[in-house]
């Protein structure tokens, strides 16, 4: 599978000075592929989360396309593509985002009841058990620590199998260990046929990707 | 957990929230059931109080009047007692116009002899009446024999007992249908009876005034006329003399009732509907302000693949349940006021009053409780709204 983005823009509605709209994210080609790691770096503020909500089918873009085998994204209902993303799509977003409502164990299973598929537990335990949160599994989110949370959604989103994943600073908050050893399930994840996009300031990512890109004021550049 | 259960999760595991919410619900099911169904007790007690009454007038000594209001006595059961000859009985019966008229003797019991509060006797002629007898008929095939009693619905004494009237046993052989007036709390016997109780109660009680022969009384008399014929009967009977007597005409007492019924209802429609715009208000504020806190919730739900219209249902079915809980509670607290309480709700109207029946109830809880389970999703659609339109990519980036 294959996701392409062309000439994919952001504006939004803003006063920088020069102008009343800010170019978050000026127009964009780039295609995803499968079994491949993108790796995603750039300073605060360049329009990474922009580039990556697009993609991953979470924000209209204001100009070109995001076509997941050929079909636009931002052209189907948004009953189609939520479906689509609950199918094919995972994400690892930047802030918390836990379902308080439900325990670690629910939070991480949840995405495959949305899309129809069995609970992977096996995986999901295999996963929690590399991250260390294996004995969290039945502990309700408001009483975890942010990094007990953030390796919460990185099972979350990894245990179903998801066909494209989508990473914002998945290891913002985790120590040496655990930062390491989730790059290294990432690429893992990639190697196994899922197409990975990960946005990061970890300088040690660089090393697990297959491509390199860099963000600078909304403007793309491939290294 | 799965899409469907995730509504039910959410209200248990927010108790604070559900709770506010809940409250809110309880008050629309508490007004407008416990609305609705004093308003019909006020009419189906106005109706039966017509059925009941069944004559055009009613003549009674005019020196009772000081003392005793009669139209109490039918719609709030105060007791008294009051006589005249049963000489005016055939005076009356004898006037053009009347088609039937019957006599009634009333006597106060003491206290003590069955029940906690004085019941009021009345005495009735089987051969002549036309206002007891279809109604206890109801109830009894065989007629009332001597020393027998049919009891209202709310004397306490069950049939085949004996209750003591002035130290006089009387058996009950008959309990009537509830009527929601003061007959309610009366028991009816045969003149024949009356008689034995009223020489019985003059050895007792010696402030009770019966001239001659205990016998040959009546303390009203139960007048049906021709139609049209009752105002004209009544000016011709309250010219006659010895006794003087004061003539209730039926109908100004149905209508009045009537009138201050309709206010009643009115009043408590209009309590309704401001109790309902007032609370829908509120309920709809407090959907938006908690939904407002909701914002990053529902945008991770749907950053795990939930769409506006997973959300939206996920949003309503959350009031819908709140609807079903609250509105149950209310309607609960509606029965817990309004059974135990019928009697004081009575008294403060000063109106008759008649509960509807069972059935009659399961059906009002039930549209109560339909019309909650609408009022609130309802209530909850702009907060659901703004809910599953918001932008999740802009959301999500609301830091933590
Ligand atoms: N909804 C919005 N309205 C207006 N401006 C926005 C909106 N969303 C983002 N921006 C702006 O667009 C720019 C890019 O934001 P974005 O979140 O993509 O940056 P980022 O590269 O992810 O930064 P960080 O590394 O801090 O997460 C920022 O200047 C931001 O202020
Ligand atoms: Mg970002």
């Amino acid at each position: 599978m294959e996701l392409a983005a062309c000439g994919l823009a952001k504006r939004f509605r803003r006063n920088t000075g020069d102008a009343n709209f800010l170019e978050a994210v000026h127009p964009v080609d780039l295609t995803m592929h499968s079994g491949e790691m993108m790796v995603l770096t750039g300073r605060s503020g360049s329009g990474k989360t922009t580039l990556l909500t697009m993609l991953a089918g979470l924000l209209p873009p204001s100009d070109g396309t995001a076509a997941l085998d050929g079909k636009d994204l931002y052209s189907l209902s948004d009953a189609g593509l939520s479906r689509m993303r609950a199918r094919h799509f995972a994400v690892i977003p930047q802030g918390a985002s836990a379902v308080t409502s439900m325990t670690v164990m629910e939070n991480i299973l949840f995405p495959a009841s949305l899309a129809g598929k069995d609970p992977p537990v096996r995986q999901a335990e295999t996963l929690m058990e590399r991250l260390g949160i294996l004995k969290l599994r039945n502990v309700w989110p408001g009483e975890l620590s942010g990094g007990e949370l953030r390796r919460m959604s990185i099972v979350r989103a990894l245990a179903a199998g998801p066909d494209f994943v989508f990473a914002d600073e998945p290891t913002a908050d985790l120590d040496d260990g655990n930062t390491a050893l989730t790059l290294g399930i990432l690429k893992e994840t990639a190697l196994e046929g899922s197409a990975v996009f990960v946005v990061t300031h970890d300088r040690e990512a660089a090393a697990y990707a297959d491509v390199l890109l860099r963000m600078d004021a909304g403007k793309l550049y491939k290294i | 957990m799965t899409p469907r259960k995730l509504p039910m999760r959410n209200i248990l595991r927010h108790p604070g929230r559900t709770a506010s919410l809940t409250v809110l619900v309880a008050f629309l099911a508490l007004s407008l059931f416990s609305g609705s169904v004093i308003v019909m007790s006020l009419m189906s007690g106005l109706r039966s109080l017509e059925n009941r009454l069944g004559a055009d007038l009613i003549v009674v000594p005019a020196t009772s009047r000081g003392k005793i209001d009669p139209e109490k006595i039918y719609l709030q059961g105060t007791t008294g007692y009051y006589y005249m000859s049963a000489s005016k009985l055939d005076e009356v019966r004898a006037m053009e116009g009347v088609v039937q008229a019957s006599g009634q003797v009333f006597l106060a019991s003491l206290r003590a002899d069955c029940c906690s509060m004085p019941i009021q006797v009345i005495g009735f002629d089987p051969a002549t009446d036309f206002t007891i007898r279809p109604w206890i008929g109801e109830r009894m095939k065989t007629d009332l024999g001597k020393m027998e009693v049919a009891a209202g619905s709310r004397v306490n004494a069950g049939v085949n007992e004996t209750i003591r009237i002035y130290g006089q046993p009387c058996l009950v052989a008959a309990r009537l249908d509830e009527s929601g007036t003061g007959l309610d709390t009366a028991v009816y016997c045969t003149m024949e009876t009356m008689a034995e109780l009223l020489s019985a109660a003059r050895e007792m009680n010696h402030e009770l005034k019966i001239d001659g022969d205990p016998a040959g009384v009546v303390s009203a008399i139960y007048v049906k006329t021709h139609p049209g014929e009752a105002d004209r009967l009544a000016g011709e009977i309250r010219q006659t003399r010895s006794p003087k007597v004061t003539v209730i005409q039926t109908r100004t007492v149905t209508s009045d009732v009537e009138r201050s019924l309709g206010g009643v209802s009115h009043t408590i429609a209009v309590l309704i509907i401001c109790v309902w715009l007032l609370d829908l208000v509120l309920l709809t504020a407090a959907f938006l302000l908690l939904g407002g806190e909701r914002r990053r919730e529902f945008a991770v739900l749907r950053s795990l693949g939930m769409s506006r219209r997973d959300l939206a249902y996920l949003a309503l079915k959350e009031a819908a349940l709140i609807s079903f809980f609250g509105g149950m509670n209310g309607i609960f607290l509606g029965l817990l006021i309004l059974l135990p309480f019928s009697g004081l709700i009575e008294q403060a109207l000063g109106l008759p009053y008649l509960r509807p029946g069972w059935p009659t109830m399961l059906a009002l809880c039930a549209a109560s409780l339909a019309a909650v389970c609408a009022a609130g999703p309802g209530a909850a659609l702009l907060s659901a709204r703004k809910l599953s339109r918001a932008d999740i990519g802009t959301i999500m980036r609301e830091g933590t």
